[in-house]
């Protein structure tokens, strides 16, 4: 029926104009935080030795004299058009310098994200199951412990263990899943475990607390009344509608996920965003930072969509349908 | 002293015993002895009614007959079906039972079933796991079982979700799994408390047919005085965990002897009397029994309680009368027996005329009090009772007594 439709075009329209909001919004503060920060990109570029003149060559050639809004002005009406500037440092287009280094970060948020949840769904569903059990006290504090440990500390402990002590990981690099998968796999273990470490207590404490109350409901008491196998119960009956908080984590991570991989990424010397953020930082390359940013707005407010499209897949009640 | 000439004058082994049934629940206030010393036999095509108050252990009896009582309950006695003690018996063999041998109903369809799986795919589900049918034949089969249950078009509404469904097309569908797999006994707890009024009458009439068809063992778990008088053929009155009263339904609807089940009859609406008068109802709150102490749970609110009562337990005991079978007096629930020191007496002034009583207990809209006034309290009194047999959108009449024991076994 067209109303159903109509439901969904206004839906989907209401949602696009949030997200232009959102959108503004963030390269609004980006810039105006960028602004704020002490240091010249100037000196940046030249180095220290630079002449006055040579300065104030550069000064005009990039605009940094025009007053902040206007500069936030042309920079917006710029991405507008598709065009995020090029990077003060390389000459090298904004977008292009992004693309090159999102296959790394891609994938390692891709193998967490994947790993986190293999390991975190079946620990949250079996330790609701036997809640208070051995097995879910021992790993409250395991994963209290995980929690409570930086980043940066978990990819020391990993590569001392995994990299020196046991060996056979790469402590450092990076191989292209051009040239060949093996490799490539290889090297993206250990950052992509500490990356997946991290998210792993937090997803299945909350997936576990949500399968405990799930586990008290009538349905469940009624499956087990037919004699179904208790695994079937747990993964089939009790899951799917104990999930959703773990949905809407997994989205809400993808930001914690990127945060991470900037750590990951420098520490193990990966050539991914994150890296590419800390050197556009340190060298003050503006366009490069606030590129990157918008990019990882956009990447956020779509894992925000998908998560709600997501929803609908879960429970049929929530979805609308445009019968 | 025979009423119905084709009645076997030893009841048939029953499917399901229940012995001393305890099932004890660890509470912040202490130990709630929610089931407490139950005990009761069902045989084949046999419906037993469960009548008590909201929290009087009715739900918690049936889940722990049926071995799914909360893991931190504590249980004691025995539930032997088919011979085999279900309640120390490993977690595969009793599923094993659960679905072909007990199978149960739950009160409100709107939780009882899966809120994210078609309807379908839950039948087909059960029959693919615990009857092996490959996909189709269960997927034929759900659509039958849908359609036997008097859902309009099963065909497509298999493809419902639960919430697209009404209450009482939800409870068919609770009442299709629960009878999926072809149970010998079915624990209906509640199954119309939460459905429309209009509704409830064709859920029991649904619940009875196919207990009659299949000749299935029924427990029918209750608030509701005026279900169990027209559908049961045995009761028991349960109050704080125990049972108080038991016996065959028109003797003890008829004649109670425990003074809560007659407070619990006052308290009942009836055609008999002046419309708009206020009902009785049984002064105090039910009892909690948290670490009970030892003497008549009912005693607090009992206007016959002696100080006896308040000191010593009472334990059921055979109601001499015309009801009570010789034959059965081993069979704790097929005499009328009653656990009470300064139990009502027998024949009480205000004695409810079977006629008036079954009438108003089963008041439906439109229906006509039936005239012919039937029983007295004498068993002997009724030699030509017609023929029991429709529990299915009969007109309803108290069971005649005892003759009616072994009618549920018969063909409809």
């Amino acid at each position: 029926m067209a109303t159903g439709r109509g439901a969904i075009a206004r839906l989907v329209g209401r949602r696009l104009l949030r997200t232009g909001a959102v959108l503004l919004l963030v390269g609004f503060g980006v810039s105006f935080l960028i602004n704020l920060t002490p240091g010249d990109p100037a000196f940046a570029l030249l180095g220290d030795q630079a002449t006055g003149e040579q300065i104030a060559a550069v000064h005009q050639q990039l605009h940094l004299d025009d007053p902040f809004l206007s500069r936030y002005w042309s920079w917006m009406i710029g991405i507008a058009h598709g065009d995020f500037g090029t990077s003060y440092l390389t000459g090298e287009p904004v977008l292009t310098a992004i693309a090159a280094r999102l296959p790394v970060t891609g994938e390692l948020v891709l193998l967490a994200l994947g790993a986190a949840l293999a390991i975190a769904v079946p620990v949250g569903v079996l330790t609701a199951h036997r809640a208070d059990g051995r097995v879910d006290r021992a790993w409250s504090v395991a994963s209290s412990g995980l929690i409570s440990t930086p980043p940066f500390v978990l990819a020391l402990g990993l590569v001392y263990l995994l990299a020196l002590r046991v060996g056979g990981f790469p402590a450092t690099g990076w191989v292209p899943a051009a040239d060949g998968l093996g490799a490539n796999l290889h090297h993206a273990v250990l950052p992509a475990a500490t990356l997946a470490l991290a998210l792993v207590p937090t997803y299945s404490r909350m997936l576990r607390a949500d399968m405990i109350t799930t586990l008290q409901e009538d349905y469940i008491l009624a499956a087990r009344s037919r004699g179904l196998p208790v695994r079937r119960i747990l993964f089939r009956h009790a899951l799917r509608p104990s999930s959703f908080s773990l949905v809407t984590l997994t989205g809400i991570s993808i930001g914690q996920l990127i945060s991470g991989a900037v750590v990951v990424e420098v520490l193990f010397a990966l050539p991914g965003v994150g890296q590419l953020i800390v050197t556009s930082v340190t060298a003050k390359d503006v366009p490069v930072v606030q590129g990157v940013v918008m990019f990882l707005a956009v990447v956020y407010c779509a894992a925000t969509a998908v998560t709600d499209v997501a929803y609908g897949y879960l429970d049929p009640r929530v979805r609308i349908r445009p019968a | 002293m025979s009423v119905d000439a084709r009645r076997d004058p030893r009841p048939p082994a029953p499917l399901l015993a229940v012995d001393a049934l305890t099932t004890i629940l660890p509470t912040r206030g202490g130990a709630l002895h929610a089931v407490d010393g139950v005990s009761f036999t069902l045989g084949a095509g046999e419906v037993l009614g469960v009548v008590g108050e909201s929290g009087s252990g009715k739900t918690m009896l049936a889940r722990t007959v049926m071995g799914l009582a909360p893991p931190a309950a504590r249980t004691s006695g025995s539930v032997r079906f088919a011979g085999r003690n279900l309640l120390d018996a490993r977690p595969r063999d009793l599923r094993e039972v659960l679905g072909p041998g007990l199978a149960m109903v739950f009160q409100d369809p709107a939780t009882a079933l899966n809120p994210v799986t078609r309807i379908g795919r839950q039948l087909v589900e059960s029959l693919r796991l615990r009857r092996g049918l490959d996909r189709r034949a269960a997927r034929d089969q759900a659509v039958g079982l849908l359609a036997r249950v008097g859902i309009p078009d099963p065909e497509r509404r298999a493809a419902s979700y639960p919430h697209e469904l009404s209450g009482g097309m939800r409870q068919r569908v609770s009442i299709a799994l629960a009878v999926a797999c072809g149970p010998r006994v079915l624990l209906a707890d509640e199954p119309t408390t939460a459905l429309d009024v209009t509704v409830q009458r064709q859920i029991l009439d649904l619940l009875a047919d196919l207990q009659r068809g299949e000749g299935m063992g029924m427990l029918l778990i209750t608030h509701d005085l005026a279900v169990v008088a027209e559908r049961t053929e045995r009761l028991m009155v349960m109050y704080a965990g125990q049972i108080v009263e038991s016996g065959p339904t028109p003797a003890v609807v008829r004649a109670p002897r425990h003074p809560y089940t007659a407070a619990l009859l006052a308290s009942t609406p009836r055609l008999d009397r002046p419309i708009h008068a206020r009902l009785d109802t049984v002064p105090g709150q039910p009892a909690i029994p948290v670490d009970p102490a030892a003497g008549c749970r009912f005693a607090p609110r009992c206007p016959r309680a002696q100080p006896r009562c308040r000191r010593e337990s009472p334990r059921p005991t055979t109601v001499t009368g015309p009801i009570t079978l010789a034959s059965d007096a081993a069979a704790p629930t097929r005499a009328h027996t009653v656990a009470c020191f300064h139990p009502t007496p027998p024949a009480t002034p205000d004695a409810i005329p079977t006629a008036t009583l079954t009438a108003t207990l089963t008041a439906t809209p439109g229906a006509t009090p039936i005239a012919t006034p039937t029983a007295t309290p004498t068993a002997a009194g009724t030699p030509g009772a017609p023929d029991p047999g429709g529990l299915h959108g009969q007109p309803v009449r108290v069971p005649p007594p005892a003759g009616r024991l072994d009618a549920g076994g018969d063909a409809p």
